[in-house]
């Protein structure tokens, strides 16, 4: 067990001066852009490794199948 | 504070208070945590179904494939039983991948949670036992999977064939080999919840990882309530993803031939087991050989129980080793194309592709033990300082900055030196993480968080800034940390840890731009009459300096003395 010290993080705001969620919806766009920019190389290598070999399989199953036309 | 119920202090409730609720967790960690949660979720859920199942099934060979149908049509809820059960152990193998790749991201394997994750790798090798023997045998597919896998046992010499009849309760699966993977199947559901218990045990030793991967024994809150509310959330998003398929799509992930009893005429033309275990038995395809099969499932297991021992890393989270983070991403893929192999049938171009995507898989493992050296080889082979080549320390701070700027590109977009200070210039999205980096680095260690001095230059465009104020460790660390911005939200006041302004910031130079801190403190003390030194007021000065025009609002900060 670690010994830690916790603090104690107090808000005493009023539930009329308070909004909940309200920070989830706001720059929306801005925040997916962002996320995005953050994240599109490791997208990317993920996606692209996936999608080209099964378009590779596809490809040569259809290859395959016309082989009887050469 | 909240009192405490008396009732919290006598032994096992104070075990379960000091671990359940009052547990000591970082306050940082992401939604990713919450899989764990979810995985005790699952199995009470596979756990609670299953018991009422039981209650309406019969393991007999005559009987199973009959009991079945009972409990979907004739039983009350008992669809709703079965499908719940079906699914749920799809969910849970879903729930339990994604907190094993979330453990291989943030390297939550790494040094001293070794045995946490040996532990993890024996609860997914008991579901796993769990889940193929309670795959039913007497339906199409179920039963000729069963006969495949059992088969598999025969690979072992000299005794491999008599361990697949003592499998078996005879020479093909039968009602024997039901009634023998019934009982199993019952109770090894609780040994898993046993190992779960010794998993969290383990866990707790130390404390949980967080997605920084650095030690965070100074930043830690309750259990009780952030936590509970984090993972309910989790558990309502669970809730409606595992509804979608036990309501609209139950068969799905299932396969239709199991609506056929089972038939020992008749083999279907591609034997499958169900999806979770797809890309092991596509490892196993991938070698002709039984035997070389065989072994590499083990070999997958054991990579898996080896990975904490054989890793070289000092930086625990893939968010600050590219290379790793890379091929943390290669592996999924590659174990998505596993996944997508161990479905098709046995030709090409599939198993060439599974036999690439096999290699590929021990790559990752193979590579974990140079990983970690070559990436700290090419953090330090990327300073422009010669003499770091000779294995001395930084001598030339501009260098040092540079190369942390090349570091952390997008934390750090700026650096300026002045005669006594080091200042970074960052934006507000990344400054947690960079205060967090800074103050544990070697090199940019600072004692404390100082103050924080927000400073309004109406006549400029950028007009907002916020200086970070640090009591730095060393000479070259930095001293402050500054957010440029057009716009600044309103702030409210809130009480925190801190330290003494008066009694430890060493501010010398009066040339500077901003405000000596120290003489604002102490006048302001003075002119109120504040003997106590731990007072906090918020003030805004309006001044003009160099014929420009300032407005600086201070935030002091109460200090405890530690004991």
């Amino acid at each position: 067990m670690v010994a830690v010290r916790l603090r104690e993080v107090a808000y005493t705001l009023s539930p009329m001066h308070q909004n909940v969620m309200n920070g989830l919806w706001k720059d929306a766009a801005v925040k997916l852009r962002k996320r995005v920019a953050d994240n599109w190389t490791c997208a990317l290598t993920l996606v692209v490794p996936v999608a080209s070999t099964y378009w590779y399989a596809e490809h040569f199953r259809q290859e395959e199948k016309l082989q009887h036309r050469t | 504070m909240v009192r405490r119920l008396s009732i919290l202090k006598q032994p096992i409730f104070s075990t379960l208070n000091n671990h359940l609720i009052d547990y000591p967790t970082p306050s940082n960690l992401s939604y990713w945590w919450s899989f764990g949660s979810l995985a005790g979720l699952c199995l009470v859920i596979q756990i609670i179904t299953g018991v009422f199942l039981a209650m309406h099934y019969t393991p007999h060979v005559d009987l199973a494939f009959l009991s079945v149908e009972h409990i979907m049509r004739d039983v009350k809820g008992g669809w709703l039983l079965r499908y719940m059960h079906a699914n749920g152990a799809s969910m849970f193998f879903i729930v339990v991948y994604l907190h094993i790749f979330r453990g291989l991201y943030y390297g939550s394997y790494a040094s001293p949670r070794e045995l946490v994750w040996c532990l993890g790798v024996v609860i997914l090798l008991l579901m796993i036992v769990t889940a193929f023997i309670g795959y039913g045998k007497l339906r199409q597919m179920s039963f000729w999977g069963a006969t495949v896998i059992t088969s598999l046992a025969s690979a072992i010499p000299v005794v491999g064939d008599t361990i697949v009849t003592w499998l078996w309760g005879g020479f093909s699966v039968d009602n024997a080999t039901l009634n023998r993977f019934f009982s199993p199947h019952y109770l090894l559901p609780f040994i898993i919840a046993g190992a779960a218990i010794l998993h969290l045990a383990a866990l707790h030793q130390y404390g949980s990882n967080n997605p920084l991967g650095i030690n965070s024994s100074v930043d830690k809150i309750a259990f009780y309530p952030y936590f509970y509310v984090k993972d309910l959330v989790g558990w309502v998003a669970f809730a409606i993803f595992f509804s979608i398929f036990v309501f609209y799509a139950p068969n799905v992930l299932g396969h239709p031939d199991n609506y056929i009893p089972a038939n020992p005429m008749s083999t279907p033309a591609h034997i499958v087991p169900e999806w979770y275990f797809l890309p092991v038995y596509a490892i196993l395809r991938s070698i002709s050989n039984k035997s070389g099969g065989v072994a590499a499932i083990g070999l997958v297991f054991v990579s898996l129980f080896a990975l904490p021992f054989i890793n070289t890393s000092y930086v625990r989270s893939s968010s600050f080793r590219l290379i790793h983070q890379k091929l943390f991403w290669l592996l999924l893929a590659d174990c998505l194309l596993l996944g997508w192999i161990g479905c098709q049938p046995v030709e090409a171009p599939y198993v060439t592709i599974g036999q690439i995507a096999s290699v590929g898989f021990f790559f990752y493992f193979a590579i974990t033990p140079i990983l970690g050296k070559l990436e700290a080889r090419l953090i330090q082979n990327s300073n422009v300082c010669e003499d770091l080549k000779k294995k001395r320390r930084f001598v030339d701070n501009q260098s040092f900055f540079k190369s942390l700027i090349a570091t952390l590109p997008k934390w750090i977009h700026q650096f300026q030196k002045s005669k006594h200070e080091n200042i970074l210039y960052t934006n507000p999205d990344y400054l947690f993480q960079l205060l967090w980096f800074l103050k544990y680095h070697t090199n940019t260690r600072f004692q404390v968080l100082i103050d924080i001095c927000g400073v309004d230059h109406p006549s400029r465009k950028r007009r907002f800034e916020v200086v970070y104020n640090l009591l730095r460790a060393t000479a070259k660390s930095p001293n402050k940390v500054l957010i440029c911005a057009k716009q600044m939200r309103r702030c409210r006041s809130l009480q925190r840890d801190g330290h003494d302004l008066s009694n430890r910031y060493t501010a010398r130079d009066t040339q500077r731009d901003e405000l000596p801190m120290e003489n604002i403190a102490c006048r302001e003390r003075e002119s109120q009459g504040i003997a106590n030194p731990w007072a906090i007021p918020n003030r805004v000065f309006e001044t003009q300096l160099n014929g420009e025009k300032k407005l600086f609002i201070f935030f002091f900060f109460i200090c405890e003395r530690e004991v």
